[in-house]
């Protein structure tokens, strides 16, 4: 048995030796993370619930967690401001629910917050559009894309153009 | 991390096997050469053959009409060597009616416009430019409009910032496409071509891209490896023709010019650091390419498909880094010390907060971080370059800051963090210790342990912060740099690069007791660069147990402890010495969710010892604790660090 859990603790690190992205030396990560999720598609008028997620990578005393609401959209349960400590790998989700105006226009936007700006502070936000036209080009962003150009060859390199009005 | 090929690879380990290879390519040279001689004259060698079409001047222009200009052209070879006996030149114009040519090579201007001569010797052609009309010079400026960022978010300013776009290349392009002159701009951005015939559907064209010349070789590209470029229409008319091109947020990839200015700032900083020009840097910006921002030692198919560089492209969540100009320079920084000095880190995801990185990617990542800061000095240490800035005057040279979607996502200020940011497996950390020694030192001592005490280091052992610690005592006299100011700084960052008040315990020594159920503090270290040994004794009872461990290994510790007996040699329980390495070593490499990837970690317990054992008789024990290395492949440890020493009796 012992010698199984052996086999599997080298196969694992072996796993993560090769899996590893060994050539790419990347910027710091924030510890933080924030998703805005409903199991319902926003209707005009109606009452709309939705919870915001937050995921800590390491232990945070306070997490102040802020609730942005588009104009006409009023909030029925939970909180706009919320103080909440974190613990590694134990997902905190908040619920609200919301009375959605009469025109889906803007979006609701949670931000999580935690730290001093003088010595170290992360901050993250998610956005959830109410019109899904929007939440669908959100999906979908690469805005140097949507400008034209022209690709050309300059002494045989390759370039990427843009015209200036 | 692509393993780079060691240069005694190729040319072999030592002198003799040096010359072996140099004679054996002498005589290749010898028998491929002789192909190239007329082996019936035994020396002479063969004529040069028609390849090629040389005519001066390579471009005219002339004005007002009538004026002419004579051309010259001779047969090369592709070489240059010029061939004896070609044929004459014929001589045709592609447009009469703009200038005429005869059939000795003298052209004629006729009217305003553009040609080309077509100089032809046997089945080889050539094509000289003509330009008939006045000329003139175009000067002007180039800008980008940049974002300014405070602690909080991208600034909204009520006038628009733009920087100069700094030795970038410039061409003057014609109606047709044709690239008819190239310059750079300087360091205010400013451009001039001179000697300009008058058009009107002429171009000004500005690539991100550097000219090698300037010492700074900086190319951004999109994800099809095409250089970013804009260009801006104008009419060439008058004595000085003035074209300003201002590349907007709006509808242009102002975002590629600036990454390269932040770039141009960096290797300029570098060239205070090393004196010499930057090597190539190519940089990739792709909008919707969800790859994350990183430097690249080579190839990977997930991240680095175009090979080395530095990949700005945005995280699966939409972060996008081309206005973060931190970020940048912190790329930059791995870039530096992958082409100037040495690197083990293999890369990866990581956090500020961690105190458990691997050693080797707390350095790398550390030294990141620091350098986007130091970067930052320099341009507000003097008012020249301080405009260059994008942070506002509230933001101190000491901070990281990385943007996501307008706001600030990550803000560090080394110059305040906390001893929650401590030890030599904590990136944050790292950055502050630099940060220190460099306002303490400068930049100089720390650049020139890093770019030669680094590559002198031997490859079984790893760059982290003992190495720069090794290369600091053996690059400086102690007298001149203040070592005691260097480990004031370590210790303020909980590493401790000095012995402990129990030094010297190398050897078995009865009257270094330690009470049962208590546990002391060790370092191991010792400053005549020996292997540390911390020996202790026990009084045990015969038949009790004991257990025997060490904990909180910090900085990179990695123990190994034996037992031995009253008459000090090991104690052998049923013929098995009573000793133990890594206790639970698995813990040193484990998967990371939030990272979605296996990571080696330097936890306080991963590297750890531990064992228990009978005493055989009452009698004066010894717990004997070193440093090891002996880790697997992936892994890494230091060769000091700290660790506390616990003894219990069951």
């Amino acid at each position: 048995m012992m010698n199984t859990v052996r086999s599997l603790i080298f196969f694992a690190a072996l796993v993560g030796l090769v899996g590893a992205s060994g050539s790419a030396w990347s910027k710091p990560m924030s510890p933080l993370t924030v998703s805005i999720n409903s199991l319902e598609t926003p209707v005009a008028g109606k009452i709309f619930p939705f919870s915001v997620t937050l995921q800590s990578r390491t232990d945070f005393e306070r997490v102040e967690v802020n609730l942005d609401l588009p104009p006409g959209l009023a909030l029925l349960s939970g909180e706009l401001k919320t103080l909440i400590p974190m613990q590694i790998g134990k997902p905190v989700t908040l619920e609200f629910s919301a009375q959605l105006p009469s025109t889906l226009t803007g979006a609701i936007l949670a931000r999580a917050r935690v730290g001093a700006a003088q010595e170290v502070m992360f901050q993250v936000s998610s956005r959830y559009e109410l019109s899904s036209a929007r939440r669908k080009a959100q999906a979908h962003i690469a805005p140097t894309n949507s400008v034209p150009f022209q690709r050309k060859l300059r002494d045989g390199q390759p370039i990427r153009e843009y015209t200036l009005p | 991390m692509p393993k780079r090929l060691p240069s005694t690879a190729l040319f072999g380990t030592n002198s003799n096997i040096l010359w072996r290879r140099c004679l054996l390519l002498l005589s290749l040279a010898i028998v491929l050469s002789g192909c190239w001689y007329d082996t019936g004259e035994g020396s002479a060698r063969a004529p040069p053959k028609l390849e090629k079409v040389s005519v001066t001047p390579v471009a005219v222009q002339l004005w007002p009409v009538s004026t002419s200009s004579q051309l010259s052209a001779v047969g090369t070879s592709l070489q240059g060597d010029q061939v004896a006996n070609a044929p004459s030149a014929t001589w045709v114009s592609e447009n009469t009616s703009v200038a005429t040519v005869d059939n000795k090579g003298r052209v004629t201007a006729v009217a305003t416009g553009s040609t080309a001569i077509v100089v032809t010797i046997a089945t080889v052609s050539s094509r000289v430019v003509v330009v008939v009309g006045p000329t003139t010079s175009v000067t002007g400026t180039i800008r980008y409009q940049d974002k300014m960022y405070n602690r909080e978010r991208f600034v909204d300013t009520a006038i628009p910032t733009y920087k100069a776009v700094r030795y970038a290349k410039v061409d003057l392009v014609d109606g047709a496409g044709a690239v008819l002159k190239t310059t750079q701009t300087d360091e205010q951005g400013a451009y001039l071509f001179s000697l300009v015939p008058f058009a009107s559907d002429h171009k000004i064209r500005v690539m991100a891209e550097s000219d090698s010349i300037s010492g700074m070789d900086v190319k951004v590209r999109d994800d099809s490896s095409a250089v970013y470029a804009v260009s801006r229409s104008l009419s060439i008319i008058g004595a000085t023709t003035t074209l300003t091109v201002d590349v907007p947020l709006l509808n242009s990839p102002a975002g590629a010019f600036n990454i390269y200015d932040s770039l141009i700032s960096a290797s300029q900083f570098a060239h205070t650091l090393s004196g010499a020009n930057s090597p190539v840097l190519s940089v990739f910006w792709e909008g919707g390419v969800a790859s994350g921002t990183q430097y690249c030692t080579g190839y990977d198919a997930t991240y680095c498909v175009h090979g080395a560089g530095i990949y700005v492209n945005s995280e699966r969540f939409g972060d996008t880094d081309e206005f973060d100009d931190d970020v940048l320079w912190h790329e930059f920084g791995h870039f530096l010390v992958d082409k100037n000095s040495r690197d083990d880190s293999e890369g990866g995801c990581h956090f500020l907060q961690s105190t458990d990185l691997d050693m080797r990617l707390a350095w790398s990542e550390g030294w990141g971080d620091f350098f986007s800061m130091a970067v930052k000095r320099w341009l507000v240490a003097d008012s020249r370059r301080a405009g260059l800035l994008s942070s506002t005057a509230d933001v101190p040279a000491s901070t990281y800051i990385d943007t996501d979607g307008g706001v600030v996502k990550i803000l560090l200020d080394v110059a305040n963090v906390s001893s929650q940011y401590s030890y030599a497996t904590n990136e944050v950390s790292i950055a502050k210790i630099l940060w220190d020694m460099s306002n303490e030192f400068q930049m100089a001592p720390l650049w020139t342990v890093m770019a030669q005490d680094f590559k002198l280091r031997p490859t079984t052992s790893p760059i982290n912060l003992e190495a720069l610690w090794d290369g600091w005592r053996n690059q400086f006299n102690p007298s001149v740099i203040d070592v005691g100011l260097m480990r004031a700084i370590l210790r303020a960052r909980l590493v401790y690069y000095e012995e402990d008040v129990m030094e010297p315990d190398d050897s078995p020594n009865p009257a270094r007791l330690i009470t049962i159920g208590s546990d002391e503090k060790h370092t191991l270290y010792r400053d005549n660069g020996s292997v540390d040994k911390d020996v202790v004794a026990i009084n045990a009872i015969g038949g009790k147990s004991y257990t025997v461990e060490t904990l909180d290994l910090r900085n990179g510790a990695d123990t190994q402890l034996r037992i031995l007996t009253p008459q000090q040699v090991p104690l052998m329980l049923n013929g098995v010495a009573v000793q133990n390495d890594d206790f639970d070593a698995r813990l040193y490499n484990s998967y990371d969710s939030s990272c979605g990837e296996f990571r080696v970690r330097n936890t306080p317990t991963a590297l750890a010892s531990k064992t228990t054992f009978v005493a055989p008789v009452s009698g004066t024990y010894y717990v004997e604790v070193s440093t090891t290395q002996d880790l697997p492949p992936y892994a890494s440890a230091g060769n000091y660090g700290s660790y506390r020493l616990r003894i219990i009796q069951q």
